[in-house]
């Protein structure tokens, strides 16, 4: 069995079960659901934003601190994964405060 | 529409984009259509571009896997002379020297070797490498980089005056099956096309 069908086996598995939990012990219809869909979207959403005004300001920085001093930055730090999990934390922040 | 109906629209996109991504083969598509296909022949040299020395000093995983590729190029008679290129890094190590030292660990003599430090991006390799050869009267060379960076590193050293062939060496396994794979694949094939946009635009290719 490939990682592939074990993340997905798992993921599917848990998510059934959320789902039970959320329909019998709380209580919460598939509508809420869709609304639960929604709002998540708008959350990756507001993330995905972030991510790339995060990698254009960079962008820029990088190229202000090439072109106006003989300090050499590489375009590759901006390709590290902390920037992709800062913009999902900014982007969960944001979108929690925005409602 | 709204800007919360725009910003489900982004979200649902990013969330189709990783399942694409993790999910399925197209990241493997995109990097074999970088990396281009062509036979390796002979020529007069190899050159080696530069992938990194960690914060310790050692040689990157990429830098020496590429300076391998390089050193099995040379035994099997692709060209009698290797130029390594890699510049200094915030360790104070050199990659070019610490590249010199293994081939030469690896039996290479040291008239085979050249190195070329001054280079810091591929286009700064490429007009810094093509003048050392040019001034030893070598128009060819086999370059050896880093997979999707093959068609941007043969775009470069072509503009500046060297007729190449690549050697793609893939930093993230072949044929990767697992999401984190393709996902590792998908991260190098955005940051590729990137590159690439900014060199045709800044008119380095």
């Amino acid at each position: 069995m490939g990682t592939t069908s074990v993340v997905t086996v798992v993921v599917l598995v848990t998510s059934a079960a959320a789902y039970a939990l959320g329909t019998r012990a709380l209580r919460r219809s598939p509508r809420h659901l869709l609304a639960a869909v929604g709002a998540t979207l708008e959350l990756i959403g507001v993330s995905t934003l972030f991510f790339v005004v995060n990698v254009a300001v960079g962008t820029l920085a990088i190229g202000a601190v090439r072109g106006l001093t003989s300090t050499f930055v590489s375009i590759y730090h901006l390709s590290d994964i902390s920037l992709l999990v800062l913009s999902l934390v900014q982007g969960l922040l944001f979108g929690a405060w925005r409602k | 529409m709204t800007g919360t109906v725009w910003l489900r629209i982004v979200g649902g996109m990013t969330l189709s984009l990783f399942a694409v991504s993790a999910f399925t083969p197209l990241p493997e598509l995109l990097s074999a259509m970088l990396r281009g296909s062509g036979a390796v022949r002979q020529a007069p040299a190899i050159v080696v571009l530069g992938a990194g020395v960690r914060e310790d000093g050692m040689l990157s995983d990429a830098s020496l896997r590429r300076t391998m590729t390089a050193i099995e190029l040379y035994r099997q008679g692709v060209a009698p002379l290797i130029v390594l290129s890699g510049p200094i890094s915030p360790s104070g190590r050199v990659e070019a020297e610490l590249r010199q030292a293994v081939a030469r660990d690896c039996a290479v003599p040291g008239a085979a070797l050249l190195t070329e430090s001054r280079g810091r991006t591929t286009r700064e390799e490429a007009l810094n490498i093509t003048g050392l050869l040019r001034s030893r009267d070598i128009g060819r060379a086999v370059v050896v980089a880093d997979a999707e960076q093959a068609t941007r590193a043969r775009g470069a050293f072509r503009a500046a005056g060297l007729d190449v062939v690549t050697v793609p060496v893939s930093d993230v396994a072949t044929g990767a099956r697992s999401p984190s794979g393709r996902l590792a694949i998908t991260r190098r094939v955005v940051m590729e096309l990137l590159a690439w946009a900014y060199y045709r635009v800044a008119g380095y290719l």
